[in-house]
């Protein structure tokens, strides 16, 4: 019983995500000589450090500011720091296209700097969020300690270090992301000299049908984003705080006059962010009425997304928290976070080969062509944002609570419904709303499952060329909100800014 | 215990509601690389006549057919769609020799008055509503007198970092380029790259954004598509589209194409779609469409800023030759415009 | 007898370091043994050993008939019946003070209809009656403490680990404790480990006062013969105080 629960979490985690994966990339061996010649090609290394030089540079600018960010909205008695918090996470779950169609495409930037920073408003809250939580651990005792070690300086100093670990996971994500991303960069350089990224080439031996040296070229990012986020997890794990029923907040640092400063620097990324992108697309539909139009056009669209998201986070949270667990309980747990991110990591069309691979059968048709599909599709790809802050949350937690129960008597199944789950209610809700705005924001995957277009974001890429200006603007703001609405419940009801990690 | 069981059973509960019903009775599956909105305006008519459900599974403009491609080949063991309709010729071609479609034996009877030019001989595939390579011109930047009207004039120094042309890894462009290599010497083709390259020309990533982009001023003028010239031209914007070359290898025109899927699960209701898809209703509806399709059978009804074959000069090419050669070229392309 | 428990050459290693190292240990059923040693000299993982939450390199343990572990043998803390207190108490944060001792109750298989009583007579043996419904972190330390004591007596085991459970209380409420400690566990008859620094502690509450130093045992004996033989100058420190 004890091991029930992981192992057939372990088991489904690797129909939905390793096995596609592995089949997808074993197309890399099958032509080796193909896959060689992708290798070692120097355009692809070419490329990749113009990304990574491209990656570089928003994480440059992204860390210090993210950290500062959540500095400030955790540790300050910031002004409106709580509603600020509530809208740092919006950017990450509309497509980074989304922002540049929404209003970046009309301030004429081109080039590496717009490139940037897209990427940087797109991914800071990634940062912000990683680095909040960190923040939340810093208890009343260290504080204390560390105030009369070496004074208000001293404390800021600490607290910067502290969430650094947590900033680097974040980064991590960032680079995943980034690296699998060609459309920002061909979308910002289609005047002037053109810049093409990683993604182009992985793209290329798509179009040229060469599944070899498809495999092959995302093999470096692969393990690129795969070392790099689980260094960056092992980094903040080794900072080892356990939180126990006696944990106390420390006390947030006073700015005095310095807060109203401070509010208009941490109010200028959830502006550009968040409120500009809203505006924008509110301005560029114009009326209720080309949005009413549109929601009952795609009412039947929206229905399904909210549906098969609901569903799909729902999966990754019962998969997550056994995995989570599990990876608690191991001494090697960086197995489980590889087996994790993998997935995300791989480029979605290698993925969504994958899935064709092991869905494609007699038999599994209600699965294949159905909705099952991109709910699986939806779970394999994204679970790692189930996984990252459950597993956060269930680490911290002290042993000696489980320790106490098991000694009352409680088995395993006791320990888990009235010890486990009661404590981790508000990471299983931000894990939902995660995962759940996650989904509503994929695409590249879905593109490959017949069910994946009754989306609505398939929806509004279908129309990004066909439809007028206004009723493109009218789907993405009804996609804005059918994303925001659980994080806006979730966040109201909670009262309290959302727990990442 | 219980509550783990309740769990258990509530999730495959709520993954079988999820999953739903999976397909209709009489249906057939279409994957398409048009976008959904496009195909629809002639699916909707199919499915009024016959009362054959058409399930249809579509492309983004962003994709750009690499995902459906891919994944008609990976289903090839086991194939789930019965026609594939392809905007553009390269594809299609790709996919014959890849051995996913199938030969329709007799043809298809709308196929007959198709011009010889724009079907497959072997009978795996057929055009049909075609696009043709414009230059697309902003008039607010070009004047009248200065009009450009060939490919060269994208070379010409006089527009040095005023042109524009899609970075030729890609869609028509890509089939464009490989046509060249064909109607031209390699020599002059090699030519008009290098020109490409040395005048400083701008290389969106696809021809709706390049119409765009003319559209808005950014570039002068530039090659697209008259489809995506048409998107543009109906937004307002001050265009119009210049078919190059009339005095010499005349403007290419490229059609889309419809084939049957190899083992596909409805091969009935295949050849009936694809009967219909050759129809003159077909062809009439995707001309009228806001993209303004060119019909490749003559005397089909057509508006007026519809131009057919025979009122411009086409270029001559052997699509099945340009279909092999499209690979090799990609790869050149793509090193070559890094 | 059904719940003395033996220990025979237990040893129990963190790594390779060596907490406990060929210990050997008999509590007769209903005795009170008390713990004492220098910080590091592995107290805390004899008795961690015991409750079955720290896994012995070697050795044996039993309770009674019942071999707890040995080469072969583990059984898991949940089903070992034991009653503990451990430094860090490990408090449920999303449960008052009387669910805590609900849960208890329920988990060792109490009806329904009884767990309240029960609870909240235990409450008021440990002075904490008017807190019930509060949640640890609105407990100050030395109530805290009284709620982990009462969740380990509630249980009626009839093996009570205590690793320093007065440490946080002040005098007045040790005094008025450690009786409380004796009395109910006089009364379920259990067998006590005690682990303690405090030499008050060591010489009332004993019947039996074990020294450990370094892992190994360097005293045995009733607080009587510890006070007129000291083996070692840690013991003679303590009883001198």
């Amino acid at each position: 019983m004890r091991f029930l629960w992981p192992i057939v979490a372990l088991l489904a985690l690797l129909l939905v995500g390793v096995l596609p994966t592995a089949l997808a990339m074993v197309d890399a061996l099958r032509d080796p000589v193909q896959a060689w010649a992708a290798l070692v090609d120097p355009v692809l290394w070419s490329r990749l450090v113009t990304t990574l030089g491209i990656a570089g540079a928003t994480l440059a600018l992204a860390l210090p500011l993210g950290v500062m960010q959540a500095w400030l909205l955790m540790r300050t008695d910031l002004p409106l720091r709580r509603l600020l918090m509530m809208l740092t996470p919006f950017p990450l779950f509309l497509p980074p296209l989304v922002h540049v169609l929404s209003w970046f495409g009309m301030v004429r930037l081109g080039g590496y700097t717009a490139i940037v920073l897209v990427y940087v408003i797109s991914f800071l809250p990634f940062v912000v969020l990683l680095a909040a939580r960190a923040m939340r651990q810093i208890n009343r005792e260290q504080h204390e300690a560390m105030r009369l070690a070496g004074g208000r300086r001293a404390v800021v100093v600490d607290e910067w270090r502290q969430a650094w670990p947590a900033a680097m996971v974040g980064g991590a994500l960032t680079l995943v992301f980034v690296l699998s991303d060609f459309a920002v960069a061909d979308f910002l350089t289609s005047v002037g000299p053109s810049v093409t990224v990683y993604g182009d080439t992985l793209y290329a031996h798509h179009l040229a049908l060469r599944p070899a040296g498809a495999a092959a070229a995302a093999l470096p990012g692969l393990v690129l984003c795969v070392i790099l986020l689980v260094w960056a997890l092992r980094m903040r794990r080794r900072l080892g705080v356990s939180v126990d029923a006696r944990f106390e907040h420390a006390p947030v640092m006073r700015l005095g006059w310095w807060r109203w400063p401070a509010l208009a620097v941490a109010a200028t990324p959830v502006m550009i962010g968040t409120v500009l992108p809203l505006v924008s697309l509110a301005m560029q539909t114009g009326s209720w009425g080309t949005l009413a139009q549109q929601a009952s056009i795609a009412s039947e669209r929206m229905w399904f997304t909210l549906r098969i998201g609901a569903i799909a986070a729902t999966g990754m949270i019962v998969l997550g928290l056994p995995l989570a667990a599990l990876a608690t309980r191991m001494k090697r747990r960086w197995m489980i976070d590889v087996l994790v991110f993998i997935p995300l990591a791989i480029p979605p069309l290698l993925y969504g080969i994958g899935l064709i691979r092991v869905w494609n059968r007699p038999g599994l048709d209600a699965v294949y062509v159905g909705a099952g599909a991109v709910i699986i599709a939806m779970i394999g790809r994204y679970l790692a944002f189930a996984y990252l802050p459950l597993g956060g949350a269930v680490e911290r937690m002290d042993r000696s609570m489980f320790e106490s129960a098991r000694l009352a008597g409680a088995g395993v199944v006791a320990r888990f419904w009235h010890v486990l789950l009661p404590l981790l209610r508000s990471p299983i809700a931000a894990a939902w709303c995660v995962s759940f705005c996650f989904t509503l924001r994929e695409l590249d995957s879905l593109i490959m499952l017949r069910a994946g277009q009754q989306s609505l974001t398939f929806h509004l890429y279908s129309s990004v060329v066909f439809a007028r200006q206004d009723e493109v603007a009218a789907i993405a703001l009804l996609l804005a909100c059918i994303t925001f609405a659980p994080l806006l419940i979730f966040l109201m009801l909670s009262n309290r800014s959302l727990r990442f990690v | 215990m219980h509550r783990t069981l309740a769990i258990v059973v509530a999730t495959v509960g709520l993954f079988a509601v999820g999953c739903g019903p999976a397909e209709p009775d009489n249906h057939v599956v279409l994957y398409t690389s048009l976008n959904e909105p496009t195909a629809r305006a002639v699916i909707d008519a199919f499915e009024r006549e016959t009362g054959i459900r058409v399930i249809v599974q579509a492309d983004t403009e962003r994709d750009k057919t690499v995902g459906l491609v891919r994944t008609l080949i990976e289903e090839r063991s086991r194939p789930r769609a019965d026609v594939f309709w392809n905007s553009e010729t390269a594809n299609t071609i790709r996919l014959q020799r890849e051995g996913v479609l199938e030969r329709l034996d007799p043809p298809p009877t709308n196929a007959q008055r198709i011009a010889e030019q724009y079907v497959d001989p072997d009978g795996y595939w057929f055009g049909l509503a075609a696009r043709a390579r414009v230059l697309i011109v902003n008039t607010d930047l070009v004047d009248e007198d200065d009009m450009p009207d060939s490919m060269w004039d994208i070379i010409d120094p006089k527009w040095r970092g005023k042109a524009g042309i899609v970075r030729p890894v890609t869609g028509t462009t890509l089939t464009h380029i490989a046509a060249l290599y064909e109607v031209l010497s390699d020599d002059e083709t090699e030519r008009f790259l290098t020109g490409v390259q040395e005048n400083e020309c701008h290389l969106p990533p696809g021809n709706g954004r390049l119409a765009q982009l003319v559209g808005q001023g950014q570039i002068h003028f530039g090659f697209t598509d008259t489809s995506d010239y048409r998107l543009v031209r109906n937004e307002g914007y001050p265009v119009t589209a210049v078919y190059p070359d009339q005095d010499s290898i005349g403007t290419l025109l490229i059609p889309n194409t419809v084939a049957r899927i190899a083992g596909g699960p409805n091969p009935e209701n295949a050849r009936k779609l694809i009967d219909f898809l050759l129809s003159d209703e077909a062809e009439s509806i995707l001309a009228h469409h806001q993209r303004g399709h060119i019909p490749l059978k003559a005397e089909i009804d057509r508006p007026e800023y519809v131009l057919v074959p025979g009122e411009f000069e086409t270029m001559s090419v052997d699509f099945a030759v340009i279909g092999e050669a499209v690979e090799a070229r990609l790869q050149q392309m793509d090193a070559r415009f890094r | 007898m059904p719940n003395a428990i033996t220990i025979d050459n237990l040893v129990a290693a963190y790594g390779n370091v060596r907490a406990v190292d060929k210990l050997s240990l008999h509590a007769a059923a209903g005795e009170h043994v008390v713990i004492i040693g220098p910080s590091g000299s592995g107290k805390t993982t004899l008795l961690r050993c015991v409750a079955g939450l720290h896994r012995p390199a070697g050795g044996r343990i039993a309770c009674g008939e019942r071999v707890w572990d040995d080469r072969t043998t583990h059984v898991a803390p949940e089903q070992r019946q034991i009653g503990m207190i451990a430094q860090n108490p490990g408090l449920w944060p999303h449960m008052t003070a009387l669910q805590h001792l609900r849960f208890v109750l329920r988990c060792r298989g109490v009806k329904r209809s009884q767990r309240d009583a029960q609870a909240r007579e235990m409450l008021t043996l440990v002075s904490m009656f008017h807190r019930a419904s509060h949640r640890p972190s609105e407990l100050s330390g030395g109530e805290a403490q009284r709620l982990a004591l009462a969740r380990a007596l509630i249980a009626g085991s009839r093996v009570l680990l205590l690793d320093e459970p007065l440490g946080q209380l002040d005098i007045a409420l040790r005094r008025e404790l450690g009786p409380v400690i004796r009395e109910v566990a006089g009364r379920m008859g259990a067998t006590v480990l005690h682990v303690t620094h405090d030499p008050a502690d060591a010489l009332s509450l004993a019947d039996t006062v074990v020294a450990v130093e370094n892992g190994v045992i360097t005293q045995v004996g009733s607080p009587d013969a510890l006070r007129s033989k000291p083996a070692t100058p840690f013991v003679a420190q303590v009883v001198r105080t």
